[in-house]
């Protein structure tokens, strides 16, 4: 049950940033200035806007749904799940912000849909879902310093899953207690 | 009366979902590497753990390209449709898997080719709707179009 919550709660989050953050862009006019000051000003209307900076905390909420999902339910459901956002994204830009779907998009969206689902399903990418797990799995295989990116990738490639989730179990248990410091001796 | 601005031009919108999906892939491939080099976080003092993370030398073009991704996305929104943006910066997938085929190594299943082409065919679907859909306000930004 609790899986299934903070699936909805990933979901609906990831999507609720996703479209304040268009709403609150789209308010503002079309941007036509990329040059130094052009993008020092869009920062600056993205950290004033209040619509932007609530999508930001939405993305914020989104994220560690994420990392408390992996941590209950296996990486095998969570991952592809998360997924529907791009359906829940398109049925939010067409009823909240009112654009028109036509039906090649609506077909474009459930085939991208259904593609994200099969890539993520057998095995975890590099990506935006996956990068995150990287955090936490870290510590498991730590490389020698100046061994090659690649090598290193190819070796802990495998561990994956498994060391995410392991970063959320009571850490550390095996961490010897200096007999000193126990006051009961 | 309602008042149809023209749109903005399809190359650019091309160039920065280009953009957006390029600096999303190789941002968290940079990401990715330089955490692996990263000791486990509850192992060493915050401070030291910071000072890491400066000195590694992914994390910080990891993340400007992340946030070039971010720029790029929101500039998109701007002026196309959400509905339009979210499938198209997904050819990321692609990129991903792409990368890990051949740069990483890793041995994809055909389960993430058929993926990788699902994702290719709805992409190209998507990119054959209009850009917009419904009249942006007018902008009190915009003072020319480049």
């Amino acid at each position: 049950m609790l899986k299934w919550t903070l699936i909805l709660f990933n979901v609906v989050s990831g999507s609720c940033g996703d479209i304040l953050c268009a709403r609150g862009m789209s308010d503002g006019g079309e941007l036509s200035h990329f040059g130094p000051s052009g993008i020092a000003n869009l920062i600056r209307y993205i950290v004033t806007r209040r619509m932007i900076v609530l999508g930001g905390i939405s993305y914020a909420l989104s994220f560690f749904s994420l990392l408390w999902l992996l941590s209950v339910a296996e990486l095998s459901l969570a991952v592809p799940a998360t997924a529907l956002s791009f359906v829940v994204d398109t049925l939010g830009a067409r009823f909240l912000l009112r654009e028109h779907v036509p039906w090649k998009r609506w077909a474009g969206v459930l085939c991208v849909t259904a593609g994200v689902v099969l890539t993520v399903r057998s095995g975890p990418p590099l990506d935006t879902i996956a990068a995150k797990p990287q955090i936490a799995r870290a510590g498991a295989a730590l490389p020698a310093r100046g061994s090659s990116p690649e090598a290193h990738s190819r070796a802990a490639a495998p561990g994956y899953s498994a060391g995410f989730v392991t970063r959320y179990e009571p850490p550390n248990s095996a961490i010897p207690m200096s007999s000193t410091s126990n006051p009961q001796r | 009366m309602k008042i149809h601005r023209p749109s903005p031009p399809i190359s650019r919108t091309i160039l920065f979902i280009a953009v957006a999906v390029v600096a999303n892939s190789f941002g968290n491939l940079m990401l990715a590497l330089g955490m692996d080099r990263m000791p486990a976080f509850s192992h060493v003092p915050i401070l030291h753990y910071l000072l890491g993370m400066l000195a590694n030398p992914w994390l910080l073009p990891g993340a400007l390209l992340t946030a070039v991704y971010t720029l790029a996305q929101l500039s998109l929104f701007s002026w196309a449709d959400l509905s339009f943006v979210i499938p198209c910066t997904a050819s990321s997938y692609i990129i991903t898997t792409v990368l890990s085929e051949f740069v990483l190594g890793e041995k994809v299943q055909w389960g993430r080719w058929i993926g990788v082409v699902l994702i290719s065919f709805g992409v190209m679907l998507v990119a054959e709707t209009p850009v917009t859909t419904k009249e942006h306000p007018a902008s009190v930004r915009e003072t020319s179009v480049c």
